[in-house]
């Protein structure tokens, strides 16, 4: 049996990976994929948990659910506010996106 | 009786209003007759408060107890909590109704919108479980996602609505990850069995360390706690003016709720030393967002940092909360008086804006000429702000530094003197607001109209801000009241 | 006290309302009111006065009835913090009623003077709101019977005191005094705040009686902060002192008061001459039982230093000064030093007996000045002269405060100022030789003063000088004819004062023949060495000016205080805020640079690694590239991921923090 370790490494890893999405791209779309894989990230951390540490309890696994619902809810709401940002300015890069600062 | 339904009317009357409040909207189209998605709002709104209220009084309730099997705490501060998050929610409505007289925009959305974000702060400051308490912050993020972008051909508002989607749901996924390590730690999502599990089996202290900064990430960002505030002075900036009152008060008072039940239910100080913790990060807070604030130009935006200052003191409190019992009635009150104090603010800042087209502190100039009534109201708005009496803000500092000394931790006194200092420098850009009101020419004089129901909201902050220092008996023992907590059966 | 007297001290807490009544009132009708307000504001101190004169009579008479005399108290309870009460209400004792005199006399006159300075100005229904609102804030500070309402009252007097002095904002002169007074004595406000928690916090009360009744219990008592123990007594004081330092304007945060002359020449008579600055002597002789814990206490010798080096200090800079309410300002400030040290070396009533002395002639120099700026349209001493016949009731009530300024024999301010070089002289000889030193100077300034302003000839044609009308002169003469007697209640044989306001049963010190001749002689000195210079020049008053440039230099300068806070205080604070404003543009931008060439590195040996990271470096060492550009050309920011990078560091860095520590 592969070892828990292993799966907390590879949320590790995963979650790392969407930060650095997050971090570099500049397509604003891009950066919400960045975000689905810290979640996901999460999600096999709270699977393996509950699996490894706590077979009888479904704590874990409804937690994981819950999140793969939300995570569809930000999508929706995050995509319908990139698209009205692009019927005005025509432009989703977020290094452009800079109108308000200091 | 069946208490578990009475418990939960409050979130009930709220889900039912705010899906009635759509059909409200969509019966009134015009924008002539009478205002019915406005009127109805404040009715919901109304109707959650009489239960909550009531339930606030109830001594089985403020002791603390708990349905849906300890996931739904009813208790002191959950009411305090939903009691803040109501009535700001109503100072919102009618601040909208005055913002939104000349701009075409769905009311109806709009208000059910804000009835869904009401309700979110409600069940958030009741959830005791890790589950709950993020689907709570989910829903409250995303509702407000949508309220700071809700202006749709403005671009700042777009914007807004970008970068606070974007940072939040960066912060929430960082949050997430923290709340699967706890999770593994202790094979519970309940914060008080959480407590339990930690009690019995202490858990490896680094891994629990991270989880805790992690779980900072998604609280701090809704709080605009340095260092994840940098989104709010540029969603504050866009957003319209009564979602930012909103974010600056409902949203912020809700991060401080979820914060306070975490740190002082799930992780106790003898697991995880956190007070040094939130005392550095009050420090950083309150010197960052002060500092900031001095060199803005645009009024909403300096609102922004100052409100991360504000962060920052009611920061302070909360640290004491691990060494003096006043600590938490402290940071309740000061809650209190912050929130009619910034909620006038921002209500001046709506009406005069709205009116001059300019959200800039120099077109501020001669406002005593222009519209006097708001202007020596926003005097005693940035006076509480600033913490001098005689203003609810000062009450509040007052009792908030006086738990922190109680406490006699010499790192809390440090502490302290750093707050005051920091008291000394928000001075500075507060003043600026008043000398710019006061002693600046205008260019023009014509009067600015001020229409009644601005005249009630801005009076009614105004007389709240005086009325809490000067009778200030009843609110401290609600703030007493309201530091009632459930913790375990 | 019989029923009739007891039903008039229950209404002492009307005092402040009805001048708050007047503001309000005033707000509301405006230019529509009686008098455009002048009449409101009037009315409403005026009933003060007579409420505040009936609160006297019977206080004196009850106190000088031979029973023993309990100070009138009313109280309610206002909050809970924890399981301590919280009280607020009135008390009134004989310190009380003086300064309750002195701030109504002083207030009405002004008020009805300023009926003729301030005719015709554009804001007039608002100055007479806002000298409203200054009384009713500093009649609650004087009534106040705790700590609490006392710091509020002292905050809201400040906040008068910032709207007076930039009255005339069209000049940004006005402005920047307004702000600098307001941000310098917030500065000791804090330290009083800090003293009031220190206080509160070890008594377990705000009320003023029962800190000192739990004064003894806290003798010894320290506070520990890290390892240093600090003894609570002295701190408290220190700190509460501190208040006073800024409001009082003594060394070293003096700096903001000659600014704030700025505001209307009135304003300057009640706020920043009688009644606002002598709140901080006030504050010290109302807590002086946790200041005089015992004879010679820390706090005290901290008091006499501040208040003896004060008064020199300002004594000499107002020597060289050319605008006439500058010379005034300063020789406020050097007055306040001498009640401060006076209380400082034990002299309990000659400090608040001078306080009301100085209130006096103060004011009606301050007037006066007023008068002769109304009558010649200018403040620069060296454009005047000659006006003691143009402006004869001006120019004689004028003398008369002077006279008593200078301490000369038989008017109010030698009786007061004799008795605090008394105290002194009993007590430590250097700082008796220090206050006659102060006492010469200022009778030599004020020579200066008078001669350059009202003697020899007319020295600008063009200034056509008019008599004042009535209604400015009037006040005027009573406050000459009070600056004249009042000093007069502490006669050494017969000291009425003293046996009214005394701390402890202390005895007054026994009157010294000595001490007297030194005063006077001291005065007379400076008169007469004014006279040498100004009068018949004798010898040529810039012989100072040339045989010593630096030092001229020095007192013209104001011995560099403004420059020094200037280049110390507020240059690295505004540095340090545009460095943070711009911390996105230039630490975060180089933060992103670096993580991109580190990535960088990275992707090489992971080159296989899937297309959104290797798109991602290429992208970002393109982005980094531009966005350093764009820093050296905009400084430009706004970038969300540079928000997301902060959090993840902060992130990191905060488990770090503790991982490593």
């Amino acid at each position: 049996m592969i070892p828990l370790e292993w799966y907390l490494a590879l949320a590790a890893v995963l979650f790392c990976t969407g930060i650095f999405g997050v971090l570099t791209r500049r397509n604003a779309i891009g950066i919400l994929m960045g975000i689905e894989l810290m979640l996901n990230a999460a999600n096999i951390n709270l699977v393996a948990f509950a699996r490894y540490m706590h077979p009888t309890i479904l704590t874990g696994h409804i937690f994981a659910i819950f999140v793969i619902t939300i995570a569809a809810a930000e999508a929706a709401v995050g995509l319908a506010i990139i698209i009205s940002i692009y019927r005005n300015i025509e432009l989703i890069n977020v290094d452009k996106i800079n109108v308000m600062k200091w | 009786m069946n208490f578990s339904l009475f418990y939960l009317s409050p979130e009930l009357i709220l889900a039912l209003g705010g899906i009635a409040a759509l059909f409200v909207g969509l019966a009134s189209k015009s924008r002539k007759g009478f205002p019915w998605p406005e009127v109805f709002c404040l009715l919901v709104l109304a109707a959650a408060l009489v239960p909550t209220i009531a339930m606030l009084t109830m001594g089985r309730v403020t002791s603390g107890t708990s349905i849906f099997g300890g996931i739904f705490a009813v208790d002191g501060l959950a009411m305090f909590f939903k009691i803040v998050a109501l009535i700001s929610t109503g100072i919102v409505t009618l601040i909208s109704t005055d913002f939104f007289r000349r701009i075409r925009f769905h009311r109806g959305e709009y208000y059910a919108l804000l009835i869904f974000a009401t309700l979110a702060i409600t069940t958030l400051a009741a959830s005791a479980d890790l589950i709950m308490i993020y689907l709570t912050l989910e829903f409250l993020s995303l509702t407000s996602y949508i309220l700071a972008g809700y202006l749709k051909q403005d671009t700042k508002s777009n914007e807004a609505a970008v970068k606070y989607f974007l940072y939040g749901s960066i912060a929430s996924a960082v949050m997430i990850y923290g709340m699967s390590l706890i999770y593994g730690l202790t094979g519970t999502t309940n914060i008080v069995e959480i407590a339990s599990t930690f009690k019995v089996n202490p858990a490896s202290y680094s891994l629990l360390y991270l989880a805790v900064v992690m779980l900072l990430a998604g609280f701090g960002y809704k709080i605009a706690m340095v260092p994840f505030h940098q989104w709010s002075p540029d969603v504050y900036e866009g957003a319209p003016t009564p979602v930012t009152a909103f974010l600056s008060v409902g949203s912020k008072a809700a991060g401080f709720a979820v914060l306070i039940r975490v740190f002082a239910t799930g992780i106790s100080t003898a697991i995880l030393d956190w007070a040094g913790l939130i005392m550095v990060l009050s420090a950083v807070t309150m010197t960052v967002g002060n500092l900031v604030a001095i060199p803005q130009t645009n009024i909403k935006r300096m609102l922004a940092y100052s409100s991360i200052g504000q962060a920052g003191y009611l920061l302070l409190g909360v640290a004491a909360m691990a060494y003096s019992s006043i600590a938490l009635p402290s940071v309740l009150l000061y809650i209190f008086a912050y929130t009619f104090t910034n909620l006038g603010a921002f209500a001046v800042v709506s009406m005069i804006s709205t009116r001059i087209k300019s959200d800039y502190i120099r077109d501020y100039a001669g406002l005593i000429r222009r519209a006097p009534a708001a202007a020596v109201a926003m005097v005693f708005f940035m006076l509480s702000l600033a913490g001098i009496p005689p203003t609810a803000g000062f009450l509040g500092k007052f009792y908030i530094f006086a738990a922190a000394i109680q406490s006699g931790n010499s790192w809390l006194l440090a502490l302290t003197i750093v707050a005051i200092i920091n008291t000394i420098i928000s001075v500075y850009y507060y003043m600026n607001v008043v000398r710019y009101m006061f002693f600046v020419k205008a260019k023009r004089i014509e009067p600015i109209e001020q229409p009644g129901i601005m005249n009630f909201v801005i009076g009614m902050t105004f007389a709240m801000t005086i009325i809490i220092l000067v009778y200030a008996g009843p609110f401290i023992s609600m703030a007493h009241i309201s530091s009632g907590m459930f913790k375990g059966i | 006290m019989c029923d009739f007297s007891k039903n008039i001290m229950e209404l002492t807490w009307l005092i402040p309302v009805l001048p708050i009544l007047a503001f309000g009132l005033i707000l509301l009708t405006g230019r529509r009111g009686p008098g455009e307000g002048a009449y409101i504001g009037i009315a409403g101190i005026a009933a003060s006065f007579l409420l505040s004169l009936a609160v006297t009579v019977i206080t004196v008479a009850s106190a000088l009835g031979g029973h023993e005399f309990h100070p009138f108290t009313h109280s309610v309870v206002w909050a809970t913090l924890g399981n301590i009460d919280v009280r607020m209400g009135f008390a009134v004792d004989q310190l009380t009623v003086m300064m309750l005199m002195v701030v109504t006399t002083v207030t009405l006159l002004v008020q009805v003077y300023s009926i003729g300075y301030m005719h015709g100005d554009p804001r007039y229904p608002r100055y007479y709101a806002y000298l409203s609102l200054f009384s009713a804030a500093m009649l609650s500070l004087v009534i106040s019977d705790n700590l609490l309402l006392f710091y509020m009252s002292w905050e809201l007097v400040g906040l008068a005191s910032y709207l007076l002095i930039g009255f005339w904002f069209e000049k940004p002169s006005a402005m920047r005094a307004a702000k600098k007074a307001f941000i310098v004595t917030r500065l000791g406000d804090v330290g009083l705040f800090l003293g009031l928690i220190v206080l509160f916090w070890y008594t377990g009360t705000v009320n003023m009686q029962e800190m000192f009744a739990a004064v003894p219990s806290l003798m010894g008592t320290t506070l520990k902060i890290a390892s240093v123990a600090l003894p609570v007594l002295p701190l408290a004081g220190i700190l509460l002192f501190a208040g006073a330092v800024g409001k009082s304007a003594q060394f070293p945060l003096h700096v903001w008061l000659p600014d704030a002359m700025e505001g209307p020449t009135p304003v300057s008579a009640l706020i920043h001459a009688a009644t606002m600055v002598a709140a901080g002597v006030y504050l010290v002789g109302r807590m002086y039982p946790v200041f005089a814990y015992e004879p010679h206490s820390i706090t005290l010798t901290v008091v006499t230093v501040i208040g003896v080096t004060t008064a020199i200090m300002a004594a000499t800079i107002a020597t060289v000064q050319h605008d006439i309410k500058r010379v005034l300002a300063y020789s406020t400030i050097s007055q306040l030093g001498y009640m401060m040290f006076g209380l400082g070396v034990g002299g309990y009533t000659a400090g608040l007996l001078h306080l009301m002395t100085h209130a006096f002639f103060k004011a009606n120099l301050f007037l006066g000045s007023g008068s002769v700026i109304h009558g010649t349209g200018t403040q620069d001493m060296r454009q005047m002269g000659g006006l003691s016949k143009k402006m004869p009731t001006t120019y004689w009530t004028f003398l008369i405060a002077t006279a008593a300024l200078m301490g000369l024999p038989f008017t109010s301010g030698f009786f007061s100022k004799d008795e605090i070089l008394l105290e002194a002289f009993h007590t430590s000889l250097p700082i008796f030789w220090l206050g006659l030193g102060a006492a010469f100077l200022t009778a030599f300034y004020m020579t200066r003063l008078v001669a350059l302003t009202f003697w020899g000839e007319a020295r600008d044609p063009s200034i056509h000088a008019h008599e004042s009308p009535r209604v400015m002169t009037i006040p005027l003469i009573v406050l000459a004819v009070l600056s004249l007697v009042s000093g007069y209640i502490a006669w050494p044989s017969n000291n009425i004062f003293h046996h009214l306001v005394h701390f402890g049963d202390g005895a007054a010190v026994p009157f010294s023949w000595t001490v007297m001749l030194l005063a006077t002689s001291a005065a007379f000195l400076g008169l007469g060495l004014g006279l040498a210079l100004y009068l018949r020049p004798v010898i040529s008053p810039s012989i100072f000016r040339e045989k010593l440039p630096w030092a001229y230099n020095l007192l013209q300068n104001k011995f560099y205080f403004d420059e020094f806070y200037w280049a110390v205080l507020v240059v690295p604070l505004f540095w340090i805020t545009k460095v943070l404003a711009r911390f996105d543009a230039r630490i975060v931008d180089g933060l992103v640079n670096g993580v991109g060439y580190a990535t960088l590195g990275l992707s090489i040996a992971y080159s296989w690694f899937d297309r959104v990271v290797v798109d991602g470096i290429v992208n970002l060492v393109g982005g980094a590239t531009r966005i350093s550009g764009r820093v050296l050309r905009y400084g430009q920011t706004g970038v969300l991921q540079n928000y997301a990078l902060v959090a993840f560091t902060g992130v990191l860095v905060l488990a770090w923090f503790y991982l490593f520590r």
